[in-house]
């Protein structure tokens, strides 16, 4: 499904952000990417959705090029491609339901679009994934209403409701408290499963990770760093993801892994 | 640096101050002089028409026609003239003249603010462009469009409507740009990465986030383009400026104080009303 090889991005101020990150998914799997801040994780969905173009390298999604396309081709690539952001990013003003239905504007291009307007299928996919985060009670309340876990999970229905092949979620908990964090997880983790598609999730909380997901991959200096099952992953894996530049510690200190 | 503030004000006074033709020979005689205009001024009178034929119609057709005569009543002793006021007929037609000028000039001003914004605008040539134009239209005052319009299209509300819409769509497209300027990439952004084209993602992404500033400023114009309206009818381009020129012309004071009281009150309520209108929309 996704294949990424090679792939270079060294942002026009000269940092590079990421070395050389080869990623294969081949099935439908929920997949955590971690690595300290500013290891290139945000950098690296945001080359798979088109939005940072990368230096050099390729990523395939479904056997197409997004490396090779054009604005046309990438805008229609997107369509199968759902982002979930860490600031949910919602247009604050329209309703959850009108959000949710931008999700299937990329299906519904014509001038009816402009004013608004779906007929019944989009709707009905619109209402059908509002339900599966079960926030259809509020569909018609305005997104600046909601709080933030429920701001997220109307982010989660928009992207399910590209019927996406692949879902990239950039922080997807990083604003919310802690408890949030663990629902919020669940219910993306879940709602992935349930409709069976590839999801990225770029994640600081070790353990959330560690619980939620069937693969974790680590990113450290714009390498992959570490790339299997949460239980393959102990102290040494997490030490050279998030300690690389650090003395080797003395085994008393706690490990990172103790810490979150 | 004080020499100098002195220096200027002696230059512009000495272009500006009082000629033998301003009769003014102390300091206290423009005070003077207007004392006794605003003396001529009361007590304030309104014109009333004798007859008037009233004709309502709908939608092109009419209705009802009837003839209001004015009658006299006493009036705590006094014989007082009561019927239909030409002023207010006049400040209606300017109200309508802002109505439908506002609406013009809003019409010009969102395709305009798009290619003026900064975030929005297709190209930077066409931006800089598009602001040369405004700043260009936004230098001439309506009352020299309204002359202008009235030597190409004539005289009446019409023309004193076109005068209004092409002077208030520069500032108006040049507020509207800011507004858009001023919303949240990010949200549009995330409607751009659903795969929405170009103008989806302006009808569910800018446009939800600039239309409530867009509809508070277009109210602002209205309001300030009733009273830009009063004075068009000086040129001939409707409303009620026509009956202030006729009364000046004729030195009619108090019938001039009962027009200005006439739009007082006029003002005062649509300035009532449309802040009403904009508290619900923000």
């Amino acid at each position: 499904m996704l294949e990424v090889q090679d792939l270079r991005v060294v942002f026009p101020n000269g940092v590079e952000a990421l070395k050389s990150i080869s990623i294969s998914a081949t099935k439908s799997e929920v997949i955590a990417i971690i690595g300290r801040s500013g290891a290139g994780k945000s950098t690296l969905l945001r080359a798979i959705n088109g939005l940072q173009r990368p230096t050099s390298g390729t990523i395939k999604l479904d056997g197409e090029e997004i490396t090779r396309m054009n604005d046309t081709q990438l805008r229609l690539a997107r369509r199968y491609m759902g982002f979930i952001w860490q600031e949910y990013n919602l247009v604050e003003r329209l309703p959850a339901i009108t959000n949710v239905l931008t999700g299937r504007l990329g299906y519904n291009m014509g001038w009816q679009s402009w004013l608004g307007y779906f007929d019944k299928s989009h709707r009905e996919i619109a209402l059908q994934n509002l339900e599966r985060v079960g926030l259809l009670h509020r569909a018609n309340n305005r997104s600046d209403k909601l709080s933030g876990g429920e701001k997220q999970r109307v982010a989660i229905a928009r992207a399910i409701s590209q019927e996406p092949k692949i879902i990239l979620a950039d922080e997807p908990v990083a604003s919310l408290d802690p408890e949030l964090s663990v629902q919020v997880m669940e219910d993306l983790a879940r709602v992935a499963r349930e409709i069976g598609v590839l999801t990225l999730i770029n994640i600081h909380q070790v353990e959330l990770a560690r619980r939620f997901c069937d693969r974790i991959i680590g990113i450290a200096q714009g390498k992959v760093e570490f790339d299997g099952s949460p239980d393959e992953m102990d102290d040494d894996v997490l030490d050279r993801i998030y300690r690389f530049d650090q003395p080797v510690k003395a085994k008393h200190e706690p490990a990172i892994a103790d810490v979150v | 640096m004080i020499l100098l503030v002195l220096a200027v004000l002696g230059w512009s006074l000495s272009a500006v101050g009082p000629g033998p033709a301003n009769r003014v020979f102390s300091i206290f005689d423009p005070f003077i002089a207007m004392g006794n205009l605003i003396g001529r001024m009361l007590p304030p009178e309104f014109e009333v028409d004798s007859v008037r034929n009233v004709e309502i119609t709908l939608l092109g057709a009419s209705v009802a026609t009837f003839q209001l005569e004015s009658t006299m009543i006493n009036f705590f002793g006094t014989d007082t003239e009561i019927g239909w006021l030409p002023i207010i007929s006049a400040t209606f037609e300017t109200i309508q003249m802002a109505i439908i000028g506002t609406l013009g000039a809003v019409l010009m001003a969102l395709p305009l603010s798009l290619l003026a914004a900064r975030n929005t605008s297709p190209h930077p040539a066409i931006y800089q462009s598009i602001r040369l134009l405004l700043n260009l239209m936004r230098s001439i005052p309506e009352l020299v469009y309204a002359l202008l319009f009235v030597a190409a299209v004539g005289l009446g509300p019409f023309t004193g409507v076109l005068a209004l819409a092409f002077g208030s769509v520069g500032s108006l497209t040049r507020i509207f740009a800011e507004a858009i300027e001023q919303i949240d990439p990010a949200q549009v952004n995330a409607v751009q990465a659903t795969g929405a084209t170009g103008i989806q993602t302006f009808v569910y992404a800018v446009l939800p986030q600039a239309v409530p500033l867009f509809i508070s400023y277009t109210i602002i114009f209205f309001e300030s383009n009733v009273r830009h309206a009063t004075i068009l009818g000086y040129v001939g381009a409707g409303g009620v400026g026509f009956l202030l020129f006729k009364y000046t012309g004729t030195s009619d004071y108090d019938k001039l104080m009962g027009a200005v009281l006439v739009m007082v009150v006029a003002v005062t309520v649509i300035d009532r009303f449309s802040s009403w209108l904009r508290q619900r929309f923000i």
